[in-house]
């Protein structure tokens, strides 16, 4: 375990990623304690629209008076929130599926492989929107959805990593002793495939949080007026160019946040696999 | 050649049938009358009736999967609530713009990304290469319909550079359509300065949409070009005395782009889904905007249609990738 | 009449993440006009670092620190990049790789590979590149000649390959020809066609050939000459049958004693080669000689000379 964390250590970007989730999980547990002002989640004071960074309003104000800093950081809970869950649940639908299919094998295998790719057929996106859509658009539906769309990443990689174990001396060895099959797949093939699983779950945290700010811009995020970095830049489009601030520093927020977690995905990448290193 | 493409096309129908039944099935899907919610809010009872019977929705599933198929084999999408249009129409009439668009954006993402991409990899661990990568990472990380505000909010409202939206400046005057494809009709009715302005309303759009794509294609390239330049060949070939430019971009690059061309054809995904937000945002009159308005007004045929033409081009992009892989790495074709 | 190829006290050194490495520290040989040097060391002695620096093509983390590389009486260390391509690489050295399969580009058809090389080296148009080629070929013996330059690496068998390449080596009309271990990915009866075949060539287009190897059976049927290299340097040098017959170095006597055909247990040379970060400051072999002796192990010895005139780099001869 230690030589590999030696490892990680030493990747500069993976470091910088590191550090900047931990930044990130930071400021959204801490919300309301690191925001100057807490209340403007819902406040507004319209005597202080659209006033530009300056002094008590670093990121200055938005449209409805509230403190645009305040509002970002508060904003990163919901954004965390919403990548956990929904990747979570992905996790939840994909893993077992794909453990089911590399163990089993047989039509049950091959019927979950092909939904698989039926799914993953279609730009998530696409087929989120399309979701949400049919099951009236609200955040809720918008997290079934993501899920929905991204389970299928999982089950591949797991139903990979499954069929290459089971076909594996120990496994033989385990069950040539006599050990179940709940025993032989939860306690023994699970967790040697569960690196890539993490360094999936990673990068789909990072990607969640796009899409979701997408879906945010789009108006089926977060209802107003809780603080949602896409719902924000799609509010400030009424205002530009003159409050240019409004626009950029929820977009920033954005871009550091999958920044972050996609150089820590990619530095737990090159631990896990060293033969597809990309090479650095 | 013929039959390998032929194996891909047949392996692939499997998953347009599932795509069809998922589509499908898209139609039942959360609510208990689907006439009445494919219609649209603002529809008369008479036409919810005409398309349960159209959609047999009193039949069993089964005999609704067969017309189902049916209609789509004559490519009748179902009219739009919005438009009372055909879909079908619709999505032909605004094709052309997508396309233009999706084509752009992969010329900048091809063009610039492959050479930067070798020449990080030829400066591996140099300033140029650092900077290169950092780009990169934050090109992917980029939300692209916030990148698209922060170019007009730069290059269109605050420079006046460019213009802000639309395809064409509304003062003038439309060529006749031949083509559909703007630039196109514009060189064919011989009007440089539609053809030019258009040019001028593609920049901001195509970058856009270029900007995740060209940071993937960077770096898998440079990956790509790292990994061949530690081949025995590479050696080989110095030794024997190629010639470095010509070593580089023809004998090792072809050799690099395998992972690259396979990142080409995930990005169709990508940009297809991209092309969604930068269209709305920019008003391009293609499909994405067409898509973001049938959300915006519940058109849940125009959605449906959507998804299946999407879920096709993809399984024919992934054709297109296979044959590409096929030509750059002949080793390929005799396994399949 | 001056040496085809005269190496001086090269000494190479390597930077890497451990420290520097002197993987070259004195290394020395001479191939006389029309004549086949064998080279010979085990694994890590340094010889594909000899090749390399011989050809121009050293890694970047590697310097030359020390020695002269006189080729037709001139130093192939002062030329730069680009004239070592435009003038000595292919057209005036040619060069024979290890792996045949791994050598070549395996997208590129292996005439539009062959026809690259003799553009920027050989005179002449493309037409009489190709008539060239397939002539070579024809003596390579590689069968159906016209329409194997159409045909891509992996379409060709081991043998068929290393004939492909020999035949590449040739096509500018080099003087001399590297050849690094070039039968070592072959099974033993093609490799003794492709030593015939090199024997033929070498007297036929009036080369001089160093060939690198591992393997005294090779140099025994292919070498005029020999060079012995232990752990970048050269420890015994002169005519392949004088230092066969009566071989002077230690190392030399002890690899003789090994071979398969001679060996008679399974010992080997006891202990191992000091790694090139940390030599030793005597003689290298001193830790395994069996004629070591008291002040072996402080001093270097320098170059001496046997009875029968070879080189040898043993305290006992100087």
């Amino acid at each position: 375990m230690k030589p590999i964390l030696r490892k990680l250590a030493r990747d500069v970007p993976a470091m910088l990623g590191l550090a900047i989730v931990l930044f990130v999980v930071l400021v959204a547990v801490l919300g309301p304690l690191l925001a100057p002002y807490p209340g403007d989640a819902s406040a507004s004071h319209l005597l202080q629209r659209l006033k530009p960074p300056g002094a008590g309003h670093p990121f200055g104000t938005d449209n409805l008076g509230r403190d645009i800093f305040s509002r970002v950081i508060l904003g990163a809970r919901g954004a965390l929130a919403i990548a956990l869950t929904v990747v979570g649940v992905a996790m939840l639908i994909g893993v077992p599926l794909g453990l089911l299919a590399g163990y089993r094998g047989g039509w049950l295998s091959e019927t979950i492989m092909r939904v698989t790719d039926i799914v993953l057929a279609i730009p998530q996106l696409v087929l989120a929107l399309a979701l949400a859509q049919l099951m009236s658009p609200s955040l809720e539906t918008a997290m079934l959805a993501l899920s929905l769309t991204y389970w299928p990443f999982f089950t591949r990689i797991v139903y990979g990593e499954t069929r290459r174990l089971s076909s594996s001396l120990f496994v033989d060895a385990l069950r040539g002793v006599g050990a179940g099959t709940g025993r032989i797949v939860f306690l023994h093939i699970l967790p040697n495939a569960i690196s890539p699983v993490i360094v999936r779950a990673t990068i789909g945290l990072g990607f969640t949080i796009l899409v979701a700010a997408v879906l945010g811009f789009l108006g089926m995020g977060a209802t107003p007026p809780t603080p949602d970095w896409g719902l924000a830049i799609a509010e400030s489009r009424l205002y530009l160019p003159r409050a240019w601030w409004y626009a950029t520093f929820p977009g920033l927020a954005i871009l550091l946040t999958v920044m972050g977690f996609n150089l820590l995905g990619d530095g737990l990448r090159d631990l896990v696999d060293p033969r597809i290193r990309r090479s650095r | 050649m013929a039959r390998f493409v032929l194996r891909r096309c047949v392996l692939v129908l499997p998953s347009l049938l599932g795509l069809l039944v998922v589509t499908f099935l898209l139609i039942h899907a959360g609510s208990a009358d689907p006439a009445a919610a494919l219609a649209g809010d603002a529809a008369t009872p008479e036409q919810i009736a005409r398309l349960r019977l159209q959609y047999g929705f009193d039949r069993p599933l089964w005999e609704q999967f067969v017309l189902y198929l049916n209609k789509v084999s004559q490519l009748d999408f179902g009219e739009s609530a919005f438009s009372h249009r055909p879909v079908a129409h619709d999505i032909l009439q605004r094709l052309p713009a997508t396309l233009e668009l999706t084509f752009a954006a992969l010329v900048l993402s091809i063009g610039l990304g492959v050479p930067l991409g070798v020449a990080a990899a030829v400066k591996h661990n140099s300033w140029p290469d650092y900077l290169l990568r950092l780009l990169s990472v934050m090109g992917i990380a980029v939300a692209a319909f916030w990148f698209a505000i922060m170019l007009q909010l730069f290059f269109a409202m605050n420079l006046a550079w460019l213009p802000l939206r639309g395809d064409l400046a509304s003062t003038m005057v439309r060529p006749p359509v031949v083509t559909g494809f703007m630039l196109l009709d514009a060189l064919i009715a011989g009007r440089w300065d539609v053809f030019f302005d258009h040019l001028r309303h593609l920049v901001l759009p195509a970058v856009t949409l270029g900007l995740g794509g060209l940071a993937t294609i960077v770096r898998f390239t440079r990956a790509g070009v790292l990994d061949t330049l530690q081949q025995d060949f590479v050696f080989y070939e110095r030794a024997m005395g190629y010639r470095w430019p010509r070593l580089i971009w023809i004998f090792v690059l072809r050799n690099s782009l395998t992972a690259t061309v396979t990142q080409i054809g995930l990005l169709f995904g990508g940009l297809i889904a991209g092309g969604v937000v930068v269209e709305s945002i920019f008003d391009w009159p293609g499909i994405g905007s067409y898509t973001v308005q049938a959300i915006l007004t519940g058109d849940r045929q125009v959605m449906l249609a959507v998804t299946l033409l999407v879920g096709t081009v993809y399984a024919a992009v992934n054709i297109l990738v296979d044959v590409v892989h096929g030509l750059l790495d002949p080793r390929l074709m005799e396994r399949a | 009449m001056i040496p085809v190829l005269d190496v001086r006290g090269l000494k190479v050194t390597i930077r890497t993440d451990d420290g520097p490495a002197e993987v070259l520290d004195d290394v020395g040989l001479t191939l006389e006009r029309g004549r086949i040097l064998g080279v010979v060391g085990e694994s890590g002695c340094g010889k594909s670092t000899l090749i390399r620096a011989i050809m121009g093509i050293l890694p970047k983390a590697a310097s030359t620190e020390a020695g002269e590389i006189w080729f037709e009486g001139e130093n192939l260390l002062v030329f730069s990049e680009r004239e070592l391509n435009a003038q000595v690489r292919s057209s005036r050295i040619g060069f024979i790789p290890q792996d045949p399969l791994l050598a070549l580009n395996p997208v590129f058809k292996v005439g539009t590979q062959l026809l690259e090389v003799m553009r920027w080296h050989a005179p002449g148009s493309r037409r009489d590149h190709v008539a060239r080629l397939v002539m070579l070929l024809r003596r390579m013996q590689v069968p159906d000649p016209e329409n194997a330059l159409e045909r891509y690496p992996h379409q060709f068998s081991g043998g068929q390959r290393q004939r492909l390449l020999i035949a590449a080596a040739l096509s500018c009309a080099p003087k001399l020809v590297i050849a690094d271990e070039p039968t070592t990915a072959l099974d033993v009866t093609t490799q003794h066609q492709i030593l015939l075949l090199l024997r033929e060539l070498v007297a036929e287009f009036g080369l001089s050939l160093l060939f690198v190897t591992h393997d005294f059976g090779v140099v025994a049927e292919l070498c005029d000459d020999l060079c012995v290299i232990y752990a970048g340097q050269t420890v015994e040098a002169g005519p392949m049958r004088a230092i066969l017959q009566a071989p002077s170095h230690p190392y030399t006597r002890a690899l003789l004693a090994c071979h398969p055909d001679r060996a008679t247990s399974f010992i080997g040379i006891p202990g191992l080669v000091p790694s090139p970060l940390t030599r030793p400051s005597g003689c290298l072999f001193a830790a395994r000689c069996a004629d070591v002796r008291a002040g072996c192990a402080e001093a270097r010895p320098g170059q001496g000379r046997a009875a029968s005139g070879v080189q040898v780099r043993c305290v006992q001869f100087t």
